[in-house]
């Protein structure tokens, strides 16, 4: 039976299995949407108030599912609104795919209304992007574009397809297989090079794990956490690392980089090999690269060729999928030396150096998230902003299994927090899910709590509100003579009376001893809830290495 | 990382035909701080393209230019020209005005400069002459460099062309 190009859309999304699609109308995409309401059973439309939150939550959407997060948006300022989305996705490796509407072809180039340019505006922030011109193209482009976005190291890709594509017609096939001679991601690592990896392991005194964020990706976690028991390799991890979990406790050291803990970089500065998984190595974990892990022999796995010696020289490079390379380590069941030692040395730093805060009158964001620890389940997804409190929410909220751990590490997006709790719980809502926010990114997308309440989802944000751009204002602080310029934020509204216009409960705290009550409310409440928490306002996130500087200076006040 | 010791080198991109692909290869190199010296693309077989890319880079980013190349989905295949053992050839038309009746200029001087650069006259009116050249970019600078600059009209250049030889039956 023929098909319109509209109609194929929806198909192809049926084909691939897409449940949940994040969608906001607009003149061009308007057929979509008609194809939608006819024939869109099984898939639920979500509609963000704005674009950049819609792709947001696609993004919260597959990190906590592993599935692609999909977006269907309009021509022009609806496909611009998208652009930090996909960016953010891109730079953390998410799966995601974005389908933009198009002024028709023979518009294309004139400037028509609501044209923009999105394949070329795109193409540094997408793995791949499309402009669809011939309905034939469709459904293998649609292929093409889910194919790529999941394979490999992952990433966003931008589907363009102009409206008399859209309604054109042909025969639907959607292809079984995408097969592409330019497109073969490495699987499995070089067998001499994962060898030599394991050889090096059994000659090291003090082995450390650098855990990023390809472990949860490739779906190594369980992996991961097998290999650290059978051999006791201690490990430090990454922002994006979040969800490792030996059995033996004292093999998880801590966080490491800019905000890591004393003990995290400690351990990286005295290991004499790194292991490290599926990082990249960024400027955040780095710190000084001729001073990073001095004594190191340092191996590194990635899917992605081009990140390996891409910051960093290593010594053992694999390229590969991180799944079959754990797998061979671990089936190689080598007879490896005891690190107890070694481990035991890592603890004594730690037991030495415990986080710290001074909690006075006014209420620290740090007690704030102790607390909320204690009283969400164990099985939590933390969603956080972009900020201080980001970095407070990693040092105090290490989740112990993997896509638990939502934050935008890459790119740093603030207003990233509500709309990407909105997909984690779209995409487990048999979970709880707990958004952190400062107030400045809270404002950056809060018209999303608006979505929360249409589709009844029962997240649960706390707004821990200084009164600042609190990371701003702490560099200012630190090394700029205290000169609070563009931080200071005196004019918030009270969030949690905006959360009940918008018909969401809500609660404002101010006093340290109404914290564990509220708290406590939030974690039981079975509908969505936003806890507005005056906290300190010139609290510092130590610790803090300096932009660029050793990890050895690791400054802890 | 800093770039250290910068060189020329040049890059042989084999894409597939597609559009944009041109566009997708020149924004990278780019966007990851890489000054292109100069390119060239045509279509060579079927539904591919072949792109020649000069550009300055120490031998660690060239490296890291290749791998990022390799993760555009269109490039089938990157080869980096071996600056020992390579083809490369540009050409060149350069516009010139009638020298006759000038100081210090003579069309007779012009052609023997042609002729030994091995070029051609491939226009020639009253006006003026437009000649043609091909080789190395050194030789077509300096062909260049040698005609008085008041005589130049217009210059337009492809760009080099490169290709690593048949490796040589004693090695």
């Amino acid at each position: 039976m023929p098909m319109k190009g509209a109609r194929i859309v929806v198909e192809c999304l049926k084909k691939e299995k897409v449940d949940t699609l994040f969608c906001y109308p607009g003149g061009v995409v308007i057929p979509i949407f008609d194809e939608l309401y006819q024939h869109g059973d099984g898939i639920r439309m979500v509609q963000p108030r704005h674009e950049q939150g819609g792709t947001h939550a696609a993004d919260g959407y597959a990190r906590v599912t592993g599935k692609p997060g999909v977006v269907l948006v309009t021509s022009g300022p609806g496909a611009t609104n998208t652009v930090t989305g996909i960016a953010t996705a891109y730079i953390d490796s998410i799966p995601m795919v974005v389908i933009t509407g198009q002024v028709p072809t023979n518009y294309v180039g004139t400037d028509a209304f609501q044209e923009a340019d999105i394949t070329g505006i795109s193409l540094p922030v997408t793995k791949e992007n499309i402009l669809v011109t011939d309905i034939e193209d469709l459904a293998p482009s649609l292929k093409r574009a889910f194919h790529i976005a999941v394979s490999g190291r992952p990433g966003p890709v931008l589907v363009d397809v102009p409206k008399d594509v859209l309604l054109a017609t042909t025969q639907f096939e959607y292809p079984e297989e995408f097969n592409l001679e330019s497109y073969r991601p490495v699987s499995k690592g070089h067998p001499k090079q994962v060898a030599k990896a394991l050889e090096l392991m059994t000659q090291a005194k003090q082995p450390l794990i650098l855990a990023g964020g390809g472990i949860q990706i490739s779906g190594s976690t369980e992996l991961a956490n097998t290999f650290m028991d059978k051999y006791g390799i201690p490990a430090v991890y990454t922002l994006m690392g979040h969800g490792i979990n030996p059995k033996n406790g004292n093999l998880s050291i801590g966080n490491i980089g800019m905000h890591g803990t004393v003990y995290g970089n400690w351990a990286v500065q005295h290991c004499d090999l790194l292991i490290a998984l599926g990082t990249r190595f960024s400027d955040r974990i780095l710190g000084d690269t001729v001073s990073f892990a001095p004594n190191a022999t340092i191996i590194h796995v990635d899917v992605d060729p081009a990140e390996i010696g891409k910051n960093i020289n290593v010594d053992v490079p694999i390229v590969g999928d991180l799944r079959h390379v754990l797998e061979k380590w671990v089936e190689a069941d080598r007879e490896m030396p005891n690190f107890s030692e070694w481990v035991s040395m890592l603890q004594k730093k730690k037991a030495d150096n415990p986080l710290t805060y001074q909690q006075g009158n006014a209420i620290l964001p740090q007690f704030v998230m102790e607390k909320a620890r204690e009283l969400f389940p164990k099985n939590l997804i933390v969603v956080t902003d972009v900020g201080q409190h980001q970095m407070w929410a990693h040092q105090y909220f290490a989740t112990t299994s993997p896509r638990s751990f939502v934050s935008s590490g890459g790119l740093g997006t603030m207003g990233f927090g509500v709309p990407a709790g909105i997909g984690a719980k779209l995409g487990c809502p048999d979970r709880e899910v707990l958004v952190l926010a400062g107030d400045g990114g809270f404002q950056m997308t809060m018209q999303e709590l608006v979505t929360i309440r249409r589709e009844k989802l029962p997240v649960k944000i706390i707004v821990l509100d200084n009164g600042f751009l609190g990371m701003v204002r702490q560099w200012q602080d630190m090394f700029h003579g205290k000169r609070y310029s563009g931080v200071v934020l005196d004019n918030n509204p009270d969030f949690a009376a905006l959360a009940q216009v918008l018909g969401i409960k809500s609660q404002r705290l101010e006093k340290i001893d109404e914290v564990e009550g509220a708290l406590a409310e939030l974690a039981q409440s079975s509908e969505a809830m936003l806890l507005h928490v005056i906290v300190e306002q010139e609290e510092n996130v130590f610790p803090m290495v300096a932009a660029g500087a050793s990890l050895n200076d690791t400054r802890t006040s | 990382m800093a770039n250290t010791k910068l060189s020329e080198h040049t890059v042989s991109v084999l894409v597939y035909n597609k559009p944009g692909v041109l566009s997708k290869v020149m924004s990278l190199i780019t966007r990851r701080g890489f000054n292109v010296e100069s390119v060239s693309a045509e279509k060579t077989s079927g539904d591919k393209t072949r792109i020649i890319v000069a550009v300055k880079a120490d031998e660690r980013s060239l490296e890291q230019i290749q791998k990022q190349l390799y993760k555009i989905v269109d490039v089938i295949k990157v080869t980096p020209i071996d600056p020992r053992h390579k083809v490369v050839r540009e050409l060149a038309f350069v516009k010139v005005k009638n020298a006759s009746g000038l100081p210090n200029a003579s069309n007779m001087e012009l052609f023997q400069l042609v002729d030994v650069f091995g070029g051609e006259i491939i226009n020639a009116t009253p006006s003026g002459f437009v000649f043609q050249l091909t080789g190395s970019r050194d030789k077509i600078n300096s062909f260049i460099s040698l005609i008085p600059e008041n005589l130049i009209v217009e210059i337009a250049r492809t760009g080099i062309v490169a290709i690593n030889k048949w490796p040589s039956q004693d090695s």
